[in-house]
């Protein structure tokens, strides 16, 4: 078995991630809107997931914490800075018009800068990359990124709401592009992995064009 | 001034200054009787969404003290805090006199 398993969910199509750390123990990165096909997944590898890290607090990377948490008793870790974020979350599924409501989590770890936590012998580095929201984080084990929606394409939907900052975002890119390298692997919020070397050479000739590079 | 017409008055002059950034063909008539969510809404969603962010910060400023519009006491309400102005008024000051 691969030690990531991707369950693509509903009609966001958000990535959730499941990082098997030494089974049957494993992470959940971004449990979203469906919990079904996580709950599958989980039931049929017979896993037990220890945390779930929410790389930010927008209702479909959320979702399904609390039922996951409800279910394994696992820790639930958010960035502070997008509690509120989280605690808004039906508030936005009622005013986009989705017709879903979810059970807000409560998360038991709020992170406030760069940490790392010891999961199951497995070191889970928490990277703070601010921009889609004030608390996005990115999720590192190894040379796997979990990006979350840092990547995702300006122009969607979810880079227009409250609290999405683009010069902070630029900062988090360029973050992420000195610190690492390009053999990492990119785990986004949406859409498929690709190395980082990929992303880095795409953002650049988008940035190009729009004249923010010499 | 009365808390319900310092509220009152927040609200309608956050709604004129989105108001402001409506191309002629968008703008509003603001006032108590302007329906922000429903059938009858004369904003979209994300206007919504930014109106009443920018109203918890003025709000919070306004009465030194948090005001959070977008929890889940709201939304589990019969009727939405956010039909209209007048709706979203009467929330605002049961908040601050809870």
């Amino acid at each position: 078995m691969e030690n990531v398993i991707q369950v693509v969910n509903g009609s966001y199509k958000q990535n959730t991630f499941i990082y098997i750390c030494n089974a049957p123990h494993c992470i959940v990165i971004d449990p979203g809107l469906d919990y079904d096909p996580i709950r599958k997944i989980l039931e049929d590898n017979n896993l037990q997931p220890e945390a779930i890290f929410c790389t930010h607090g927008h209702f479909d990377h959320i979702g399904s914490v609390s039922k996951i948490k409800q279910q394994y008793n696992s820790v639930v870790y958010l960035h502070s800075k997008d509690l509120k974020i989280c605690n808004s979350s039906n508030f936005l599924l009622k005013v986009l018009k989705t017709g879903l409501t979810i059970e807000t989590p409560i998360p038991d770890v709020l992170i406030s800068s760069d940490a790392v936590y010891q999961i199951r012998g497995v070191d889970v580095h928490v990277i703070c990359t601010p921009g889609h929201t004030p608390g996005s984080c990115t999720i590192r084990i190894g040379g796997l990124l979990f990006t979350g929606d840092t990547f995702l394409k300006t122009e969607n939907l979810k880079n227009q709401l409250p609290g999405y900052n683009e010069a902070e975002l630029q900062n988090s890119f360029i973050k992420i592009f000195t610190t690492y390298p390009g053999n990492f692997m990119i785990y986004p919020g949406h859409g498929k992995p690709e190395k980082l070397e990929v992303i880095k050479a795409e953002y650049l000739i988008a940035a190009e064009g729009k004249g923010k590079v010499n | 001034m009365t808390v319900h017409e310092e509220v009152e008055q927040i609200i309608l002059n956050a709604l004129n200054t989105l108001n402001e950034g409506f191309n002629d063909a968008d703008k509003i008539t603001v006032s108590t009787d302007t329906y922000l969510f429903g059938k009858k809404a004369q904003i979209d969603s994300l206007s919504l969404v930014s109106l009443i962010v920018e109203l918890e910060e003025q709000l919070s400023e306004k009465f030194n003290r948090e005001i959070v519009l977008t929890d889940d006491r709201a939304m589990t309400r019969e009727k939405s805090p956010f039909y209209n102005v007048q709706s979203l008024k009467d929330y605002v000051v049961e908040l601050l006199t809870a």
